[in-house]
């Protein structure tokens, strides 16, 4: 295809303004799948996407479309991740495309992170083509939110079009802004190959499959490619399109999007933002802007069931075969016995494992607070990791602890300005700017949207962070985030004790001035999450050995059938088989079966204090 | 060998169905009762080349309100059992009766027919608590009713009493067990009040116009009753049932010793040679499944070994004299060390279970935890067997 005729776009747009919707009726009107063999949602094929109606992997798909000059074109949409935790796969994705659609609820306006992923856009260079979706609803403002995004991103009323992906209105209108508008790729196809990797998948036959945007020069036939960042080498198995399932081709050239199915066994190895060259004759540099997955969140993944440690493993293993972001390995707890570290990009990405885990695996899983990553600074003149409370050294042999930090962006109404400042303040938050999204002289009054810029620690906003922001706004406010490095923090770990032993997988890192406070809320709430046992157990809260807190979950007295009526044997069975199975779910620590939410305790912790302070 | 066996009979007709009940009980059907004494004579005459030759121990009618059927009816179902296995000369022939609905005439010729026990469910002596259950019967009806029955020459009478009602003062239940005493039952069931997911009750306890007890209370309530029964000259021979001796029920006695039992009637319940049989529930799909059939089985289950020993276990250990190690091992072939060891071993720590005269028996304490010892005795032996 002549490279005059290929538009590479993706779409950004924040969860439920109808990318996928509008993905699906682009394919349905290029004919590249017909109307009847559609599947809601073609692109997002993973269940949990599908029920989540989020994007988790990106996903590609080529289309061929006629213009109204009468000629062929080649539209590749690259998908991209619809959440905040991906941001850096987002800008891979971004980084494959010379244009986006971006997409805005006609009802909604425009969201924090489709801002940041705007920004992203326009850094790089992309033409957007914005459009208002969703305009048939009775909600809708469509030219209020057209004069948002003029005033925001600084388009043209004219650039603006009005559509219903799910009526089909403006379809039309928007293929031909993609041919009209997004330039054609440049690129030498004479150069050496240079290809980015915006995503991969592994596949059991083909190994791992990379997702790639050929940025110069051109593949063909069988000859050994190699991998720029991690330097390893390989023979491809084949290479192709998304149509929108992988069609094999003879070659790809540069401006064009398909894929390389690398036969790699890992896809750590494959990773996205890396560059695919020619193992003989390779391009001199690698195209720009490859970063490591770096996990931001880490909790500790244990089988309820210990004898399930080697098939957790195997499961873990297999996920992360898809996943290169998603990182663990072995540790072992006095109270949990074996299980894994491990490392998310973010909360939703936790959740997403564990829930895949449970779900593909068949998995009983017990899951510890989430945490971030500490920089400790040892007397000894070493600097060590800590992504596990309990793991932190000795106070003494502590020279100085760090926290990652983040800057966040909040979108919301100015009137809940006043409510989203309190919740970051008193979260340790640290204001740095405001700024109106449209003139207050345009809405009603204390509609205005305004974008609130913040610096934060990252562990702040770990737990219960998004959904207090919704909560204290009605639900209107957005949220992006970025990590801006680590300062020196005052912190000190608090222990739990149990039954008089002390439970490393309840540890927590905070504050010194809040320490005594949230140790007494910690033991508070373990009393109302422990259920009672068959004597009384002690719970205490210690900071280096001095206990502060101290509760007590009283011995259980009651737990009998009044009567085991007329024989029927098989239902009083089937009361104990319930309790049997309750008994399981619970972690055996010393003497005493703790539930998953008692670990889950401290992330209750921050909720009690927003309603006191 | 044939063991002795006991006989249920299930009446599920009520003038009024209670709102904690969540028993196979029905109101508005006593134009079926006869056609149903019919079906559950035909059941019986069925069942009989299955339990020929064996000697029939006791009788039990329960519902429901067996009371309230014509005791004609109920004399015709104790004939077919008799026609069905030979009676043992001091089987236990026992029925339940409301006290609202319970006629002299009736006991004679109930008494005539051959029953020698009634329970009736008095369940408090307090009006407002009576009303709250939603009885139909009054304090008074409760003695005159217990009078009757004495004067019919009925051999044992039972009163069922429940605590643990929603707001029931220690002094309150005190009161209705005094008042229980004064009548000098011959045997005292007491039941705690437990709200049944789909009754009434627990619609009443979702909307939180009722809210139920604290555990810890009942618990006290419990403890409280035993002490006052004790004194009073009744022993506590299960966890929920006290007696003077001699006046033991023997029919429910067999449920907790693992003993056989034929199950008749809609929803009822039976265990033969180590299989569970249960009915089809409805009474008019038992009516159909009878006519249609000449039995109205719902379904048939042999519980595996683990299973088996953890129900001998829990049923056992209803009893309070407990039960000696070694009819567990004649019964499965194997020690009770052996099979269920580490959860008796942990439950005798905790002090829930304590060894008396060879005996293994709950403890005071562990009689109000026994789901507790249960519930460790059902997991590892479950967990033995997935390993096997």
């Amino acid at each position: 295809m002549d490279r005059a005729r290929i538009r590479n776009f993706c779409i950004i747009a924040h969860i439920d303004h109808g990318k996928s919707t509008l993905a699906d009726r682009l394919l349905e009107a290029t004919g590249t799948v017909g109307a009847r063999a559609m599947a809601e949602q073609v692109l997002d094929t993973m269940e949990l996407e599908r029920e989540r109606g989020i994007t988790i992997k990106a996903a590609a798909a080529r289309m061929a479309w006629t213009g109204p000059d009468g000629e062929p074109y080649q539209f590749n949409l690259i998908d991209t991740p619809g959440h905040v935790d991906f941001t850096y796969e987002v800008s891979r994705s971004l980084a494959a495309c010379e244009g986006a659609l971006l997409v805005v609820d006609a009802s909604q306006g425009i969201e924090a992170q489709t801002l940041a992923n705007v920004y992203l856009a326009l850094d790089q260079g992309l033409e957007l083509i914005p459009v208002v979706n969703k305009v048939d609803l009775p909600h809708a403002e469509p030219e209020r939110v057209a004069r948002e995004l003029a005033r925001v991103v600084g388009f043209a009323r004219a650039e603006i079009i009005l559509a219903s992906a799910k009526e089909g209105t403006g379809v039309a209108a928007i293929l031909e802004a993609l041919r009209e508008r997004v330039p054609p790729p440049a690129g030498d196809r004479a150069a050496p190959l240079r290809a980015l990797i915006f995503d991969s998948v592994y596949d059991p036959y083909k190994g791992a499959v990379a997702h790639v945007r050929v940025v110069e020069g051109e593949m063909r036939g069988r000859a050994d490619l190699r991998l720029m960042q991690t330097g390893v080498a390989f023979e491809p198995l084949e290479f192709g399109i998304f149509a929108p399932s992988m069609r094999p081709l003879a070659s790809l050239a540069a401006g064009e999007v398909g894929y390389v199915a690398t036969g790699l066994k890992d896809v750590a190895d494959c990773r996205v933002g890396d560059t695919v060259t020619l193992a003989a004759g390779p391009a001199a540099v690698p195209l720009p802007g490859y970063r490591q997955a770096k996990p931001m969140v880490f909790a500790g993944i244990y089988p309820t069931d210990s004898d399930r440690y080697p098939d957790l493993r195997e499961a873990l293993e297999r996920l992360s075969l898809n996943d290169a972001a998603l990182v663990f390995e072995a540790e072992s707890s006095a109270a949990l016995g074996f299980g894994f570290r491990c490392g998310f990009l973010g909360l939703l990405h936790l959740e997403i494992v564990v829930e895949r885990l449970e779900r593909e695996y068949g998995l009983g899983l017990l899951t510890t607070a989430p945490g971030v990553e500490y920089e400790v600074a040892l007397r000894s003149g070493e600097t060590v990791a800590i992504d596990n409370p309990s793991r932190l050294p000795p106070a003494g042999g502590i020279e100085e602890i760090r926290e990652p930090w983040a800057a966040i962006d909040v979108v919301a109404p100015s009137r809940h300005i006043g409510q989203v400042m309190e919740l970051v303040t008193s979260r340790r938050g640290r204001f740095l700017r405001m700024e109106y999204l449209e003139p207050e002289s345009d809405v009603a009054p204390g509609e205005a949207r305004v974008l609130l810029a913040y610096e934060i620690p990252m562990a702040e906003i770990l737990v219960n962070f998004y959904d207090s922001l919704k909560g204290s706004t009605s639900g209107y406010a957005s949220l992006d985030y970025q990590p801006a490095g680590y300062r020196a923090a005052d912190l000190v770990k608090v222990d739990v004790l149990v039954n008089g032993q002390s439970v490393d997988a309840l540890s927590i890192i905070t504050h010194r001035e809040r320490a005594a406070r949230e140790g007494r809320s910690l033991v508070l709430k373990l009393r109302a999450l422990i259920p009672r046992q068959l004597f009384d157990v002690p719970l205490q809260a210690a900071i280096g050995g001095r206990i502060i807190a101290r509760e007590t979950v009283r011995a259980l007295r009651k737990n009998v059938l009044a009567k085991c009526y007329g024989g029927d044997v098989t239902r009083k069975r089937k009361l104990l088989e319930k309790q049997a199975e309750g008994k399981r779910r619970m972690k055996r620590v010393g003497s005493v079966e703790i539930p998953q939410e008692a670990f889950m305790a401290v992330l209750q912790l921050r909720e009690g204090q927003e309603s006191r302070e | 060998m044939s063991a002795p066996l006991a006989v249920y009979a299930h009446v599920p007709f009520c003038l009024r169905v209670c709102g904690y009940c969540d028993f196979n009980a029905h109101a508005g059907m006593d134009g079926l009762k006869r056609a149903y004494a019919d079906a559950v004579v035909a059941e019986i005459e069925g069942w009989r080349p299955r339990i020929a030759g064996r000697a029939v121990a006791s009788i039990a009618f329960g519902g429901g309100t067996p009371g309230e059927m014509p005791p004609e009816s109920l004399a015709a179902i104790i004939g077919a059992v008799r026609a069905a296995a030979p009676l043992a000369p001091d089987a236990e022939i026992g029925i339940e009766a409301n006290p609202g609905t319970t006629s002299g005439a009736a006991l004679r010729e109930l008494v005539r027919a051959g029953v020698n026990r009634v329970s009736f469910g008095a369940q408090s002596f307090a009006a407002a608590e009576l009303a709250f259950l939603d009885r139909i019967h009054t304090p008074e009806a409760t003695a005159a009713a217990l009078a009757l029955a004495r004067d019919a020459g009925v051999a044992s009478v039972n009163l069922d009493l429940m605590y643990g009602l929603p707001g029931q003062s220690p002094a309150a239940w005190e009161a209705t067990l005094d008042h229980a005493l004064r009548l000098a039952p011959d045997h005292l069931s007491l039941y705690a009040l437990t709200v049944e997911p789909g009754t009434p009750l627990a619609a009443r306890v979702e909307r939180g116009e009722v809210a139920p007890a604290d555990p810890d209370r009942v618990a006290d309530l419990y403890e409280a009753a035993g002490e006052r029964l004790e004194a009073a000259g009744y022993r506590a021979y299960e966890l929920s049932n006290w007696a003077r001796p001699g006046h033991e029920s023997r029919h429910n006695r067999v449920y907790w010793t693992y003993g056989d039992y034929l199950g008749v009637g809609a929803g009822a319940h039976g265990f033969l040679d180590g299989e569970r049989f249960e009915n089809v529930a409805h009474p008019r799909a038992y009516l159909q499944a009878v006519a249609r059939d000449g039995r109205a089985l719902a379904r048939v289950e042999r519980p595996d070994a683990a299973t088996a020993m953890s129900d001998w276990i829990a049923l056992r250990l209803r009893l309070v004299e407990g039960f000696a190690p070694a009819a567990f091992a004649d019964r499965f072939g194997v020690s009770l060390a052996a099979a269920a060891g580490p959860p008796f071993d942990a439950c005798r720590e905790a002090g829930l279970l304590e060894e008396a005269g060879g005996r293994l028996r709950l403890t005071r304490r562990g009689r109000l935890l026994h789901n507790e010892v249960a519930v460790r005795a059902l997991d590892h032996l479950r967990g033995r067997a997935g390993v096997a």
